[in-house]
C-alpha cells in the first residue's frame, strides 16, 4: 500500500478511528491493533513476504533475549552473530545475489574464461533494507549492553513493522521508539494537527514536485544521446528535486502519520539542499541512515579518533557501504565513492563540522558566500545523482559526456515550466520555514485565515496539479 | 479530539467539489452510459463525421453504429486501436466497415461479429488485427462486459462451452470510485478549461478534436496528429518506463504464458468465418521501434515477441493471409510512422496494406 494511494486514504482513517475510539483504553490491545494494521499494510503489497518480515522479527526478538541471558561471552557472541548473519544473509540473497553473480562472471570473463552460473528471478521484498536495519540495531544495542531486550513480542514487532516507517524508514532506534510503544498514549491535539500538516506537505512534495519532475527526468535519462547539454543539465537538476520530493515527501508523510497516533519518529530530512558543504548535506539528507552508519560502522571502526589515514579509510567505507545499501549496482558504489571524495577536502582541512546550524540562521536572506556555497554543494550532489539515477556506469558516462559539450550554452530542448514554478514555490516555502521541522509548521500565533489559506493552497495544488499516474516511491526499491 | 475532527471537516469542501465536478462534468461519460454513444452513432449513420468525440465507450459506439449502418459491408475489420486507421479508401469499390474497439480482446471480436450477424451482415472479407495481449493467459480485461450478451451468443454459435457469464456492469464500484478520483477531476477541469464542447457533426475527417468517420475509423485531433518525432519518442519512453501503462496494455508486467483457451477460441472463430466462405486476413500492427526493442531485450516480454509466430502459424493452419509484423524493422518503419509507443499512423497502415494486402 502506498501513501499516495486511494487504498491508504481509506486505510488510515479506519485505523485512526479504531486506535483512538475503540482500543485506546488498553495499551496492549492498541499495540496489537497497530501490529495487525502494519501487517495488513505490508501484506497488501505482498502477503508472501509478510512471512519473511515475521521471521526476521521473531529472529531478532528471540536472539535479543538470548544475547541478554547468555551466561558466557561465547554464547553471547553465538546468538549475536546468528542474528547478524541471518539478517545480512537475507539482505544479500534478496538484494545482492544476482549482482554478485553478474559481477563475478564479468570479472572472470576479463581473464578470457566463460562460466555458466545461475542467476535467479528474485523479487526484492519491499522495505527489507529498512526493517533489517531496525532489527540489527536492536540486536547490536543489546549485545553492546546499551539496552535490555523487550519481553513483549507485540511491542517489539510494532517497533520493527510500525506501518508509517515499515517500507522506507526512517530507520528507528530501539532506544527512541520502543519506550513510546511501551508507554500509554493519549491523543495530543497539537501533535496530531502538526502531523496532518506534515502529511499534506509530504503529499505536495511527492505528488506535485517529485512525480511531475519524474516525467521530465525519466524522459531525459532514458536516452540522453537525443538531448543537448543544457537539457541534460536540466534533466539532472529535475532528478535532484524528484528524489528529494520523493523521499523527503515520503518521510514527511511517515512522520506525520506517526504523529496522528501519538508517536514521534526520528527526523529524516532537514532541508539538505540548503547545505553549504557536503558534510552538512549528509547531516541533513536521510539522517536516520547516516546516523545508523555513523553509530554502527564509522564509530566502531574508530571514527575520527584514529590516524588521518584511517579516518580517510573509514570515510570511504561508510560512503561506499551507503551506496551499496541503496542498491546492487556499481552506479551506487560510484555514487558513494564520489560523495566520499567530496567529503575528503573537508576532512583533511578539519572543516567537516563547520556548518552545524542551518544557513542564514535568524536572518531572512543568506550572504553571497552562503549562496555560492549552497550552489556549489547542490551542483556537486546533482552531479553525483547522475550515477544514482543512471541504469549503468556506461549510461552515466554517456550522460556526463553529453553535458561536457559546447551545447551547454544552448537553449534546453524541453523545459517543464509549471513544474519548475512549483519547485521554486517549494524552495521558497522551505527556506522561510527552514528553522522548523517542516514547511507547514505554523504556530497558533499566526492568523488562522493565513494558515488556512496556505493549507487550501497546498491541498488545491495537490488536487489540481498533482501527477496521478503510476509513481511509486523511489526508496521502496531499496 | 473533537476539535481535531471538527477542523478536519474544514477540508471536506475540497472533497465535495471534487465529487460534484466529477459527476456533473463527467469527462468520460461514466455516469450517463450509452446516451453519448447513441448520439455519435446517429451522426455517423447520416454519413457525416462526428468530431470532438471524447471519452466514450467504443464498444457501445460500434454496436450502435453497426445497428444504424445503412449498408452491409463486404469488408469488415475487427480490431483494437492498433488497426483503427484501416479505412474504406484502402478498399476502393467495396462496402467497408472498421469495427475496431479500444484494447480489443478476442471476446470483443466475437461480440462485435455477433452484432454484425444480428444485422444480417455477410462480409466477404474479414480483417483481424491481432495484438499480443489477446493471447496473454493472465489478461484481466473485462472491457467487453457491455457487449457480453453478444459474446456469449457467439460462443454458442462456435459450440464453445463457458462457465461464468459476465453481465453488463454499467454502474459498478469502479465507476463510483471515479467520483473521488483526482485524475478524473483533472480531466474534468481540463474539459472545463479547454471549453471542450460535446461531439458535433463535421464534413471533414481532420479536425481539432478526435473525429469518428462513418466507415468506423477515427482520426486523432490536430495536436496528436501533428505530433513531433521527439514527442513520439517521449510517449514511447514513458510507455516502457511505466509498468502500469504496460500492465494496462499487456495486462501483466510478466506476460509469461500464451493462453491456449484464447488461441482455441480464435481458431474456432477463424474456422467459423472460413466455413462461411469469408476471406480472413490477419493484420499484425507494428510497435514503435523503442517499444519493440524493449520487448526484445526484456526477458519478461519474450511472450509478446513469440505471439507473432503463433499468429503466423495460425494463419498457415487456417489458410488465412497474414500481413504486417509486430517488428517495425520488417517494413523499415522508423518513429515517424507512429503516434506513440504502440500506435502506428495512417501512413504506416497504408504502406503495409499497399504492399502486402491481396485484394
Amino acid at each position: 500500500m502506498f501513501f499516495n494511494s486511494f487504498d491508504f486514504a481509506v486505510f488510515l482513517p479506519i485505523v485512526f478511528i479504531l486506535y483512538w475510539f475503540v482500543t485506546k483504553k488498553n495499551l496492549k490491545v492498541q499495540n496489537i491493533l497497530l501490529l495487525v494494521a502494519s501487517y495488513f499494510f505490508y501484506g497488501w503489497w505482498s502477503y508472501k513476504f509478510l512471512f519473511l518480515l515475521m521471521f526476521s522479527t521473531f529472529l531478532d526478538f528471540y536472539t535479543g533475549i538470548k544475547i541478554h541471558e547468555a551466561t558466557s561471552r561465547n554464547h553471547k557472541k553465538f546468538w549475536f552473530w546468528l542474528s547478524i548473519i541471518v539478517n545480512l544473509g537475507f539482505l544479500a540473497f534478496f538484494k545482492y545475489y544476482n549482482f554478485f553473480i553478474d559481477s563475478f562472471t564479468a570479472a572472470v570473463s576479463l581473464f578470457g574464461l566463460q562460466i555458466n552460473v545461475w542467476t535467479l528471478k528474485i523479487l526484492l521484498p519491499v522495505g527489507i533494507s529498512f526493517y533489517t536495519f531496525h532489527g540489527m540495531s536492536y540486536v547490536i544495542d543489546i549485545y553492546k549492553d546499551r539496552i535490555k531486550p523487550v519481553r513483549s513480542f507485540v511491542d517489539y514487532a510494532v517497533f520493527v513493522s510500525f506501518f508509517p516507517l515499515l517500507v522506507a524508514g526512517p530507520i528507528e532506534r530501539a532506544t527512541h521508539l520502543l519506550p513510546q510503544i511501551q508507554k500509554k498514549r493519549t491523543f495530543n491535539y497539537v501533535l496530531a494537527t502538526d502531523g496532518l500538516r506534515q502529511i499534506f506537505w509530504g503529499l505536495f512534495k511527492k505528488i506535485v514536485i517529485a512525480d511531475n519532475c519524474a516525467q521530465y527526468a525519466n524522459l531525459i535519462f532514458h536516452d540522453p544521446t537525443q538531448y543537448n547539454a543544457a537539457t541534460l543539465v536540466c534533466g539532472a537538476v529535475f532528478f535532484a528535486f524528484q528524489i528529494y520530493g520523493d523521499f523527503s515527501g515520503y518521510s514527511d508523510i511517515a512522520l506525520g502519520t506517526a504523529r496522528l497516533f501519538g508517536f514521534e519518529l526520528l527526523r529524516n530530512f532537514a532541508y539538505p539542499y540548503f547545505s553549504r558543504d557536503i558534510a552538512e548535506f549528509w547531516r541533513r539528507w536521510h539522517i536516520s541512515l547516516s546516523s545508523w552508519f555513523k553509530d554502527y560502522i564509522y564509530i566502531p571502526l574508530g571514527g575520527s579518533k584514529v590516524s588521518l589515514l584511517k579516518r580517510i579509510r573509514n570515510t570511504f567505507i561508510i560512503f561506499i557501504v551507503s551506496g551499496v545499501w541503496h542498491g546492487a549496482n556499481w552506479t551506487f558504489v560510484v555514487w558513494g565513492g564520489l560523495n566520499a571524495l567530496y567529503f575528503l577536502p573537508l576532512l583533511l582541512s578539519d572543516r567537516n563540522r563547520s556548518n552545524l546550524e542551518i544557513a542564514a540562521q535568524g536572518k531572512l536572506l543568506p550572504s553571497l558566500k552562503e549562496v555560492f556555497n549552497i550552489a556549489v554543494t547542490f551542483a556537486l550532489t546533482t552531479f553525483a545523482w547522475i550515477f544514482f539515477r543512471a541504469a549503468s556506469l556506461k549510461d552515466a558516462a554517456i550522460y556526463i559526456k553529453g553535458i561536457l559539450s559546447t551545447s551547454i550554452l544552448s537553449k534546453p530542448q524541453a523545459f517543464p515550466k509549471l513544474t519548475f514554478a512549483f519547485v521554486v514555490v517549494m524552495l521558497i516555502a522551505e527556506w522561510i520555514q527552514r528553522e522548523k521541522t517542516h514547511a507547514l509548521k505554523f504556530d497558533e500565533q499566526q492568523p488562522a485565515a493565513f494558515r488556512w489559506m496556505v493549507y487550501y493552497a497546498v491541498i488545491i495544488s495537490i488536487v489540481v496539479f498533482g501527477y496521478y499516474g503510476a509513481n511509486e516511491f523511489i526508496y521502496f526499491q531499496f | 479530539m473533537r476539535k481535531f475532527l471538527s477542523k478536519l471537516t474544514l477540508t471536506l469542501p475540497v472533497l465535495l467539489v471534487v465529487m460534484l465536478v466529477n459527476y456533473f462534468v463527467d469527462p468520460a461519460n461514466l455516469f450517463n452510459k450509452g446516451k453519448y454513444e447513441r448520439g455519435v452513432a446517429g451522426i455517423l449513420s447520416q454519413g457525416k463525421y462526428a468530431t470532438n468525440v471524447t471519452n466514450y465507450d467504443g464498444r457501445l459506439l460500434q454496436k450502435y453504429t453497426i445497428e444504424l449502418l445503412n449498408h452491409k459491408p463486404d469488408v469488415l475489420v475487427l480490431s483494437s486501436s492498433r488497426g483503427q486507421f484501416i479505412g474504406a479508401d484502402m478498399f476502393p469499390g467495396k462496402k467497408f466497415f472498421n469495427a475496431w474497439v479500444q484494447s480489443a480482446a478476442i471476446e470483443d471480436f466475437l461480440a462485435i461479429y455477433d452484432v454484425c450477424e444480428q444485422q444480417a451482415f455477410k462480409p466477404k472479407e474479414v480483417i483481424l488485427t491481432l495484438d499480443p495481449r489477446m493471447l496473454n493467459e493472465n489478461s484481466p480485461h473485462k472491457m467487453w462486459h457491455l457487449v457480453s450478451e453478444h459474446y456469449y451468443s457467439m460462443l454458442r454459435k462456435l459450440n464453445i462451452a463457458y462457465r461464468d457469464s459476465i453481465k453488463p456492469d454499467e454502474f459498478n464500484a469502479g465507476t463510483v470510485s471515479q467520483l473521488l478520483s483526482l485524475s478524473y477531476f483533472q480531466s474534468a477541469l481540463k474539459n472545463l478549461y479547454m471549453k471542450q464542447t460535446s461531439y458535433s457533426p463535421s464534413d471533414s475527417l481532420y479536425n481539432k478534436g478526435d473525429t469518428r468517420a462513418p466507415d468506423g475509423i477515427m482520426s486523432y485531433g490536430k495536436k496528436r496528429r501533428e505530433v513531433s518525432v521527439l514527442e513520439v519518442r517521449k510517449k514511447a519512453t514513458e510507455y516502457v518506463e511505466d509498468p502500469v501503462t504496460l500492465e494496462k496494455n499487456f495486462d501483466k508486467v510478466t506476460f509469461d504464458k500464451i493462453s491456449a483457451e484464447n488461441l482455441n477460441t480464435l481458431t474456432r472463430f477463424v474456422d467459423y468465418l472460413k466455413a462461411k466462405g469469408v476471406k480472413v486476413t490477419f493484420f499484425l500492427s507494428p510497435f514503435n521501434p523503442v517499444v519493440y526493442d524493449y520487448f526484445k531485450t526484456e526477458p519478461s516480454y519474450q511472450k509478446v515477441i513469440e505471439t507473432e509466430g503463433v499468429y503466423r502459424e495460425l494463419a498457415d493452419k487456417t489458410g488465412s493471409a497474414c500481413i504486417g509484423s509486430l517488428d517495425p524493422a520488417g517494413n523499415q518503419l522508423d518513429e515517424s510512422y507512429f503516434y506513440d509507443g504502440i500506435h502506428c499512423n495512417e501512413a504506416c497502415v497504408r504502406l503495409i496494406f499497399n504492399k502486402e494486402y491481396k485484394h
